[in-house]
């Protein structure tokens, strides 16, 4: 043959090889990957994109870091650590320096996977109505529990609802009323789509696990929500509708509340697995040495009234042998094995006699206040209720959440902040930041928006005094 | 627990693909041994002809036989046509009969006529007309050597005047028979100095050659896919020798590369060994992708992204952040295992570094950062040889911060507490406070120099090499080994160690035809550090405990059961372990088809794989849970990549006219497969058992990331040269990679490179005769970077590996843009080179100017988007531009002393030219137009406050603390003014010294950056707070002591935020010495030794700055760059 000829051939072969060099480089997505498209094709994967959110909430340890920054904030923890950023925290000394402070980056990513799921499940013919119905409403459900605690630790925060990043990422701070009508909104469709009961993974098989929101966990954070928004008559409202649903029973012995599945149990998050323990709340806060992160504080101890069985049965002692002394600790949850038997506990039945109770003595029903505020002191070891006017019986029940609720999702933070009592409880002399060894700045009711926030998004402000 | 493994599936893909590459393998191979035997055909000539050219007659020669012929087309232009009638004839016999009435004479070495025209202008009959008074013809034997008495493979011996001759054998041996007594032999050899040597009668001839001393103009400069020679470059390509590199004591080769080439800057960031460097070719380009060269080692590419997990990250090398860049281009805390720690320096032959369009266009879209090109050591023709090169050294941190002592600490503590106005606390009124530095917990009389105890060790350093090489004519080998140990500077033994070997087989067929070679290195790296670089722990205070108790143990310095400090030599008893096995290999295979066209091959093959622990006993952890299960933890992760590469090429090279034209075509194939599984595993009952995972209690997949990336290419070059007079070389690549969407995944690149010779005009030639060369050239073009992360185009979810309801969850993995294309960079050059005194003075000077448009860039967002980036094409332009000269001369030489010299210079400017809506972007408190990227905006401090003793800033705030962005009115450019090199070497008799000194100028963030406000808990700071305001009117630059107030330290935040915090970071480092001595050849000879070479090397004797922290460098609290003295002997056997 002749080798121009041949070296043609291959020269040619070099140029064939081309046109599957178009198709060499188109690859397919890579195997640990799905793609966004068929996400929503099927329940399975639907459903699996809605409950890692729950994952997620408890793998960034949401419930310990509210109850653990707002402790701090508050006056229900003392710090061990020297680290900067915690001590900053407990001396109620936010500021900008510290980087990014709370939920603010997690929240708004849960609130994305939100809107594309109600956006995934808009107009999908392969997903059937009861599925979508399920996974919308929780959707929704989890769109408002995070905005809800977008604004009461930020203020004005931007208010995305959809999936663009070309319109979200230069949003404005929108003012708390309009966001809050926004939680009302979802909360109100969410309460209308989810289930009565819990579901499992089929989204409409019924199950003892009340790890996934349902109808009620919609009306319990209606209920906290129109409390805060002082909308009293709604709170009550909604509160009722819980308390009257049989499935939620207060559980007589303190040591059951926290367990897996309680009976006051309205939602729940369980530990994703595989697990060596069982919620992060136990793990970090249960002493098995002298605290180097955190322990209760002096202020808190001192609040129990006596008799009190929650000081016995939610607060466990470490006692340090020389010197002597004794260290307490959150004891909610008491279990730091690998058998799970509690789960994280978001939103109890508790909550929602309290919120009754305070709903109902704003609008002047003090007997029916008193009944609610009663049960849960009962349920506590604790005498009836010595209040009796409207005023006594408001504080009666701001001293009791934060009897009851101690240390769970930051509820005593807020509760000082949406009662105005704030500045006299940590501000005044010899009150909780002096003691804490910080200086009160009431400008601290209001975390400070993380300035790489502020860097990127040329419409954010921050808020006042930082 | 379970891990779902996906590896079966894994592996039929792998074995899909594997088996397309075999495919085409087999194709390719089959094709190129089939030419080879289609041409080993016949040797006999039949032919007739009546007046043909000479020409002609070789053109048949060639076709019949496969010979080709060498010879000036003058000489055969003017020989006069013949007439031949050939039947079975030998080529010998043929060429005999067409030249022998031609002044023509011819030589056959192989399968390689060379026809020259003869000396004596004789007729070529009466050449072989016998002298009847000369002495009867003689036989002559001899041998041919070098200067070292190595026997030199093919050296011509030639009867001069004749065209009588033969070439040496292996061994250097010839024979000559019929040779006249009074004859004259011209003896010559590529790459040596021809010589003549008188027969005089004598029957036995042994003579020497000397190595030619080749200009600089005549070496070879690669460029990937073609050669040329640094006269012929119109590219711009600097090249460092193996040799250089050799010198240095480094276990990763970049380092040895600093201060060598222009335009190419090498920052260290950590003195630790295994640590990545910073490396920039004339630059930063991209914004926010990768601004790495392209690697390549004998023609594979080689990734330059570490392999560290940047899940568990790699102890005291840190963590890989993927592109890090805080302004001073260095990622804090490293960046996690070089990738070219797992190469091993001995084994470089050269490194050519390829900058300008001319050179990367034909790289495509992998060559906007500029290429590196790493060739191995081959085997050379020779006889059989040995080299043993033995180094031991030692390494010492050599710079100090000088920081306060105890009493001093104290002091400055006491006077924070008065100036909070505060007093300081006892332990008995408050025993919860935890400041144990002042309140008597520590013993405050103790003192401790932080930086002796903790980076004050002597790290060793052991390398060995040992290399057989040698080859006849045809076939050529190299088998080199390698081990070599460096330790570090911190408390316990820890240390890098790597084990190697390195293979080259070449072969070439007898008619030289065809070419194979195959080249292959194993490197076995065994990195053991300790969990965190203590550099950082240097700041503890000066009181702080004894870091041992009395019983040896780690002292914790225990209170009410709890530990009072974080003890330094926790990160020493937690330990990150990696080791890393990398083979790279090449398949080459050439054959020539015709004369001047060549068709080639080369495959590669690339695999390293990384396995790392970082083990966490519980007794890095403070007491009481040095006990506790969950404290003991190891985390694994195995990362495996391999690249498979296939490029079919095509070389054509002809005379057109005064020209000559080189043409190369080809095309590329590769595939990159990244896998990599992290793992976190703890809850061990003891810690005996960490290194068993089968022992936790708990397992855990952290991550699990499984990357396909595949580019393909076509690429050509046409190169063209008038009379070594005018260059033009066009290059042109289309490429198409994976990490692009549909439709947008191939490009096009091209550049045109021009060079003028203007010395070889008769005009310069006349007038200007001190100018040995002269050349004029340019170049513009376009190159592309790729360097993104995979599937960015993909909008896709991933699965989390724990289950919520027995389900594994599915969560979305980023913001999608399916739209995004290349970044583009558009280079332009233009440089002058002159050689000056017959070359002895060679000096260069170029101006680039690159501009990367079409920014792909890692646009942060607002978190509220659900992500904080995504990616996307940015119309903003960066623009390199700089000045670079370079000299090389040689000052003086004569027999016994030469002294040599060169310089190197870089002036980069870096700007950003163009970004729309700058302001509106979330850049906008970053970047300023016209400023370069690597510097940042900043706030603009005005002094400390004499009345308050604060710092002061200009800012719209009433409370005087700046805030971002509305105070950013200051900027600072973070950038080198300058940088380069400047090495001497000298030689006289045996001795060798060569001496570099590396300088940089530039403005660096300064210590502020890494010190807590003065005055705080258990920070220790520099000698130079001393200079603090004390009392109202005192004018001081440094802001009054504090133990922590949130005023005082937002304040002292914002001083490191603005200028304060940054100051000139210039430096001149000794960075290399090496002296080296050639004992005496008689006393080799005694030792039956070759050659043998004592030497003493140094790496960063010293360093002369003004920069206030350990070294301008490394920045920081990281670990400088240690000083390494090392002793060696090199013998050949």
């Amino acid at each position: 043959m002749n080798p121009l000829f041949k070296s043609c051939i291959l020269a040619l072969f070099i140029f064939l090889l081309f046109p599957g060099c178009q198709k060499f480089v188109q690859i397919g997505p890579p195997n640990t990957q799905l793609v966004t498209s068929n996400v929503f094709t099927s329940s399975p994967t639907a459903t699996a994109a809605q409950t890692v959110i729950y994952t997620n909430m408890s793998n960034n340890l949401e419930s310990y870091l509210l109850s653990l920054d707002n402790g701090l904030l508050a006056d229900e923890l003392t710090n061990y650590t020297t680290d900067n950023f915690q001590t900053a925290i407990y001396h109620d000394a936010l500021n900008v320096g510290l980087g990014g402070i709370g939920p603010w980056t997690n929240a708004y990513n849960y609130i994305y996977q939100s809107n594309a799921i109600i956006a995934g499940l808009r107009n999908n013919n392969f997903i059937p109505a009861k599925v979508s119905n399920q996974l919308s409403g929780e959707s929704k459900f989890v769109r408002a529990f995070w905005y809800f605690y977008l604004i009461n630790l930020y203020g004005d925060v931007p208010l995305i609802t959809g999936t663009d990043y070309t319109v979200n990422s230069t949003a404005p701070r929108m003012p708390k009323a309009q966001v809050y009508q926004q939680v009302i909104a979802d909360l109100t469709d969410a309460e209308g789509l989810l289930n009565n009961n819990y579901v499992d993974i089929s989204d409409t098989t019924i199950t003892s696990e009340r790890v996934r929101p349902n109808k009620s966990a919609a009306a319990a954070m209606l209920a906290r929500t129109y409390l805060y928004l002082k909308k009293y008559d709604s709170a009550e409202a909604k509160a009722t509708e819980v308390i009257n649903n049989n499935i939620y029973v207060l559980n007589s012995n303190l040591d059951n509340v926290f367990l897996k599945n309680s009976s006051e149990a309205i939602w729940q998050l369980m530990i994703p697995l595989p697990t060596s323990f069982n919620t992060w709340d136990g793990f970090l806060y249960i002493l098995t040495s002298a605290p180097n992160n955190v322990a209760i504080s002096p202020d808190l101890m001192s609040n129990f009234e006596a008799g009190d069985n929650r000081k016995s049965h939610w607060i466990g002692t470490y006692n340090t042998t020389n010197p002597q002394t004794s260290y307490y600790f959150v004891n909610k949850y008491k279990n730091i094995s690998s058998t799970v038997t509690e789960y994280n506990m978001v939103l109890r039945l508790a909550e929602q006699y309290l919120i009754r109770a305070e709903a109902r003595a704003q609008q002047g029903n003090l007997s029916g206040a008193i009944s609610d505020l009663n049960i849960i002191r009962n349920r506590a070891g604790l005498a009836n209720t010595s209040a009796s006017t409207q005023s006594a019986l408001l504080i009666a029940i701001l001293h009791e959440r934060q009897s009851e609720l101690f240390v769970e999702w930051g509820h005593r933070w807020f509760d000082l902040i949406r009662t105005g009592t704030i500045n006299s409880v940590m501000g005044s002399p010899g009150n909780a930041c002096q003691s804490k060894g910080g200086i009160w700045n009431p400008n601290s009711q209001l975390y400070p928006i993380p300035q790489a926030e502020i860097n990127v998004n040329p419409n954010l402000t921050q808020n006042p005094g930082y | 627990m379970k891990i779902t493994d996906r590896r079966p599936h894994a592996q039929m893909r792998g074995l899909a693909q594997n088996w397309l590459a075999m495919k085409l393998t087999i194709v390719l191979l089959t094709a190129a041994v089939f030419q080879v035997n289609a041409r080993i055909v016949a040797q006999k000539i039949n032919y007739s002809a009546k007046n043909v050219s000479l020409e002609k007659l070789f053109a048949v020669i060639k076709q019949q036989t496969g010979y080709v012929f060498i010879y000036r087309s003058q000489d055969i232009a003017a020989a006069k046509p013949i007439t031949v009638e050939l039947k079975d004839a030998s080529v010998e016999t043929a060429l005999h009969e067409s030249l022998k009435n031609q002044a023509l004479s011819f030589m056959i070495q192989g399968n390689t006529v060379s026809i020259s025209k003869m000396d004596n202008h004789l007729p070529a009959n009466e050449t072989v007309i016998p002298n009847e008074n000369a002495p009867p013809p003689i036989d002559i034997s001899g041998k041919i050597t070098d200067k070292d008495g190595n026997p030199l493979n093919g050296a011509s011996v030639k009867v001069k005047g004749t065209n009588k001759g033969t070439t040496t054998a292996a061994d250097g041996v010839f024979v000559l028979k019929g040779v006249e007594g009074n004859a004259t032999l011209e003896i010559s050899f590529i790459g040596y100095e021809t010589t003549n040597v008188a027969v005089n009668n004598k029957t036995s001839i042994i003579a020497s050659l000397n190595a030619a001393i080749q200009s600089l103009q005549d070496v070879v400069v690669s460029k990937g896919y073609y050669t040329t020679t640094q006269r012929l470059n119109t590219g711009d390509v600097s090249t460092v020798k193996g040799a250089d590199i050799q010198k240095q004591p480094v276990t990763d080769f970049i380092l040895a590369l600093e201060g060598r080439v222009a335009g190419l800057y090498i920052q260290q960031a950590s003195g630790t060994p295994g640590a990545y460097s910073n490396i920039t070719i004339r630059g930063q380009n991209s914004i926010a992708n990768g601004n790495d060269p392209l690697y390549i080692i004998d023609g594979v590419p080689f990734s330059s992204v570490s392999l560290t997990s940047t899940n568990i990250g790699g102890g005291a090398i840190g963590r890989p952040s993927g592109i890090t860049s805080n302004g001073t281009g260095v990622a804090s805390g490293g960046a996690g295992m070089s990738p070219f720690n797992s190469l091993n320096p001995s084994d470089i032959e050269s490194i050519d570094i390829l900058k300008d369009a001319d050179a990367t266009a034909i790289y495509g879209s992998r060559g906007a950062n500029g290429v590196i090109l790493i060739t191995t050591k081959k085997g050379k023709v020779g006889k059989t040889q040995g080299n043993l090169n033995i180094e031991q050294g030692w390494g010492k941190v050599t710079r100090e911060l000088n920081l306060l002592n105890t009493q001093q600490y104290l002091a400055m503590r006491r006077e924070a507490y008065k100036n909070d106005g505060l007093t300081v606390p006892s332990f008995t009124t408050t025993p919860t406070n935890t400041i144990y530095d002042i309140n008597g917990v520590w013993d405050s009389t103790r003192y401790t120099n932080w930086e002796k105890t903790l980076i004050g060790n002597t790290a060793q350093f052991t390398n060995i090499h040992g290399e057989v090489s040698g080859g006849t004519a045809n076939t050529q080998f190299l088998i080199g080994g390698g081990y070599s140990n460096q330790g570090t500077v911190f408390p316990g033994s820890y240390s890098d160690q790597k084990i190697s070997t390195h293979f080259n087989l070449t072969h070439a067929s007898d008619d030289g035809r065809f070419h194979v070679q195959f080249t292959a290195s194993y490197v076995y790296d065994n990195s053991n550090l300790p969990q965190s670089d203590l550099t950082s722990n240097i700041t503890l205070a000066p009181d702080a405990p004894a870091i041992y108790d009395a019983n040896g143990k780690i002292n914790w310095q225990i209170l009410n059961g709890k530990a009072t400090w974080a003890n330094p030599l926790a990160g020493t008893v937690a330990q990150a372990k990696a080791i890393t096995n990398n083979l790279t290999s090449n398949l080459g295979a050439s054959y020539r088809v015709l004369d001047g066209l060549e068709v080639k091959s080369s495959f590669g093959y690339t695999h390293t794989q990384m396995n790392q622990n970082i083990l966490v006993p519980a007794t890095a952890s403070a007491p009481p849970n040095d006990f506790n299960p969950a404290n003991r933890s190891n985390n694994f992760a195995t990362t495996d990549f391999q690249t498979w590469i296939i490029e079919p090429q095509v070389n054509y090279q002809k005379k057109i006219s005064k020209g000559q034209l080189n043409v190369t075509f080809g095309a590329t194939l590769q595939q990159n497969t990244k896998k990599s599984i992290a793992e976190r595993t703890s809850g061990y009952a003891s810690d005996a058992l960490i290194s068993n995972p089968l022992a936790a209690s708990t397992i855990q997949l952290s991550s699990n990331a499984d990357v396909l990336y595949r580019y393909s290419a076509l690429f050509g070059r046409i190169g063209y040269n008038w009379m070594e007079k005018y260059l033009i070389n066009i290059t042109a690549r289309r490429d198409g990679s994976s990490r692009f969407g549909p439709g947008k995944q191939f490009g096009n690149f091209g550049a045109v490179g021009a060079g003028w010779i203007f010395s070889k005009e008769s005009f310069f030639q006349n007038n200007l005769s001190f100018l040995s060369f002269g050349k004029l050239k340019g170049s513009y073009g376009s190159s592309g970077n790729d360097q993104i992360p995979d599937y960015q185009y993909l909008s896709s979810y991933s699965s989390l590996s724990s289950t919520y309801q027995g389900i594994t969850g599915l969560y979305p993995a980023q913001l999608a843009n399916p739209y995004f294309g290349w970044e583009l960079v558009k280079k332009i050059e233009g440089s002058l080179e002159l050689g000056l005194l017959k070359d002895r003075i060679l000096i260069s000077a170029n101006y680039y100017r690159d501009r990367t448009g079409n920014q792909l860039v890692g646009y942060p967002l607002s978190a509220i988007t659900g992500f904080p980036s995504i990616q996307f094409n940015l119309p903003a332009v960066v623009q390199n531009s700089g000045w670079e000269f370079s000299i090389n001369a040689v000052n003086i030489r004569n027999k016994n002393f030469t002294w040599m010299s060169s310089v190197n210079l870089t002036l980069p400017a870096n700007k950003l030219i163009a970004y729309p809506n700058l302001a509106l972007s979330s850049y906008s408190s970053a970047y300023i137009i016209g400023q370069p990227i690597s510097g940042r905006r900043s706030y603009q401090y005005t002094g400390v406050d004499p009345q308050k003793g604060v710092y002061t800033f200009a800012t719209k705030n009433s409370n005087g603390i700046p805030s971002s962005p509305q105070d950013l009115v200051s900027f600072l450019p973070f950038t080198q003014k300058f940088y380069g090199g400047l090495q001497n070497s000298f030689t006289y008799k045996g001795f060798q010294l060569d001496i570099l000194v590396q300088f940089t100028k530039q403005l660096t963030r300064n210590y502020l950056n890494n010190f807590a406000l003065p005055g705080a808990f258990n920070t220790n700071q520099p000698v130079s707070v001393l200079g603090r305001w004390q009392n109202p009117g005192d004018n001081s630059s440094i802001q009054k002591f504090s133990t922590g107030t949130s005023q005082n330290s937002a304040l002292y935040n914002a001083g490191k935020s603005s200028n304060l915090g940054v100051s000139d970071g210039s430096f001149i480092r000794l960075k290399n010495l090496s002296l080296s001595y050639h004992i005496p050849d008689g006393l080799q000879k005694r030792l039956h030794l070759h050659g043998a070479r004592i030497y003493l090397q140094a790496q960063n004797l010293f360093t002369i700055t003004n920069y206030l922290g350990l070294d301008p460098e490394t920045g920081g609290l990281n670990l400088p760059p240690l000083r390494m003295i090392t002793a060696g002997v090199q013998l050949a056997l």
